[in-house]
């Protein structure tokens, strides 16, 4: 659909503009930058998608809720694999994450990976916040183009 | 018809509240706020019996002699209060309940420009337009 | 609208929402980023036209358009274009008397859809990325197929785009008698 071809293109525009700004970002800025788009728009984008859903019984019926639904509407698959220590972490598995597919696979563009990560973090952090659920994200590539998000809850 | 909309923020302070002309103001404020101890309750009600329908409509709240008061949670916690007149009894549960709909269809909107602070108070002229037609009926 | 297609979570409409809300992320750090409104509308329309540039090739696999042979054919492929990638079909018209000038009209325009812009930035052009973006998928066309033609865009960019609910106003000109070629 030519629709989600607009969602990947915008978000390269936003890669490459935080990486290549006139001010010569620093790395950990430029990722900050994303991160932050990412929040924004998860925060709104939750806010549209759970209108026609019954209210969630916990924090694991919301985990569930976003390598579920949300996934499936955003990168168009669910997470494949979940698993928790009950403890308030969460690791999601992607094994083919959509904006690392267009990615040649081979060591020497992993490196680039974190980039096409840090906004999706936010993404998820912004669709939690707004879900109550406060907590870091953070991802991880360990093979193109697998990679896993790790949820850590803060309570408190 | 409604005498009084208002939107209550996550942490429960008002983001927008909406009185009929020549109704008690306080009364009503004061009113809507009480609605948020029910909203709670009813909210952990449910949770403790599984198996329950969790609508986001939560139906009547409380009525006084005066008013009736209906309220309405979303998954991100905010909180929706319509307070009718308790002598109008044309209002039908299905009405207010589309009524609280409309109400969060408009919400998402505000929350969707990219230039809302999300839980600062709402300002936006389309969600004012949208509230004078809800409450007059349209 | 009636309150049913107001609610449905149709995959089509939420994945235009997604881009929706994305870009409102993006205009909102552009803010942040730089001082002035008229650096943020210029940064816009670059991206436009990165985004044009990939969209094209996109395009051209997708839909297969087939070849202009004039600027009508063209207006016809912008208009093909926003509907495959905007879900919206733009009116096409006020064609100069030469035939070299024509506008983009969008009657609604997704990129808006929540959009109220705060007092502070009404010089704000917000969705100059479509202003952006024209260029290179009408250019490629042309030069693909007529590569001698030298042909210059001139692009208005987008007129009050929120106010008056989202005209996009794009204009194009093309040095004549290069067609005949």
């Amino acid at each position: 659909m030519a629709e989600e071809a607009m969602f990947d293109f915008i978000h390269m525009e936003a890669v490459s503009y935080v990486f290549q700004g006139g001010e010569k970002l620093a790395e950990d800025e430029a990722v900050s930058k994303l991160e932050h788009m990412g929040f924004a728009t998860g925060y709104r984008l939750v806010e549209r998608l759970t209108r026609e859903s019954g209210r969630y019984k916990d924090e694991l019926d919301i985990m569930k809720y976003i390598c579920k639904d949300l996934w499936v509407t955003v990168y168009k698959k669910q997470i494949d694999n979940l698993r928790t220590n009950h403890q308030g972490v969460y690791v999601l598995h992607d094994n083919r994450f959509r904006f690392l597919s267009h990615m040649a696979t081979g060591k020497q563009y992993l490196q680039y990976a974190p980039r096409y990560l840090a906004f999706t973090c936010g993404l998820v952090r912004g669709c939690l916040a707004n879900l109550g659920v406060t907590c870091v994200v953070t991802a991880e590539v360990t093979q193109l183009p697998a990679c896993k998000f790790q949820i850590q809850v803060q309570r408190g | 018809m409604a005498v009084c909309v208002s939107v209550i923020g996550k942490e429960n302070s008002p983001l927008y509240i909406w009185v009929g002309n020549g109704k008690e103001e306080l009364h009503l404020h004061y009113l809507a706020h009480t609605a948020l101890d029910v909203i709670q309750e009813k909210v952990s009600a449910v949770n403790k019996t599984p198996g329950d329908t969790r609508e986001l409509y939560l139906g009547l709240l409380y009525a006084s002699e005066e008013y009736k008061v209906f309220g309405y949670t979303t998954n991100t916690r905010i909180k929706f209060v319509i307070i009718t007149d308790a002598a109008n009894t044309t209002l039908r549960d299905n009405e207010i309940r589309m009524m609280f709909r409309r109400l969060h269809n408009m919400y998402t909107n505000v929350v969707c420009n990219p230039f809302y602070v999300p839980g600062e108070q709402i300002t936006s002229r389309e969600f004012d337009k949208g509230v004078g037609a809800l409450v007059a009926g349209n | 609208m009636s309150r049913q297609s107001m609610r449905s979570n149709d995959p089509k409409k939420v994945s235009g929402e997604l881009f929706t809300l994305t870009y409102g992320s993006l205009v909102a750090q552009l803010l942040k980023d730089y001082e002035n409104v008229d650096d943020v509308n210029r940064q816009l329309e670059r991206m436009g036209y990165n985004i044009g540039m990939r969209l094209i090739e996109d395009f051209l696999a997708r839909a297969n358009p087939g070849r202009c042979y004039d600027l009508r054919d063209t207006a016809d492929k912008i208009q093909q274009a926003f509907k495959l990638y905007l879900g919206v079909s733009p009116s096409i018209g006020s064609w100069s008397p030469g035939g070299d000038e024509f506008s983009v009209v969008l009657e609604t325009n997704p990129l808006a859809e929540f959009v109220e812009l705060p007092d502070h930035c009404l010089s704000l052009r917000y969705s100059n990325i479509l202003a952006g973006v024209i260029p290179p998928i009408s250019h490629l066309r042309i030069l693909a197929h007529l590569p001698r033609e030298r042909w210059k865009s001139l692009l208005t960019g987008l007129r009050k785009d929120i106010e008056c609910s989202s005209i996009v106003y794009s204009h194009l000109e093309v040095e004549k008698g290069m067609f005949n070629e």
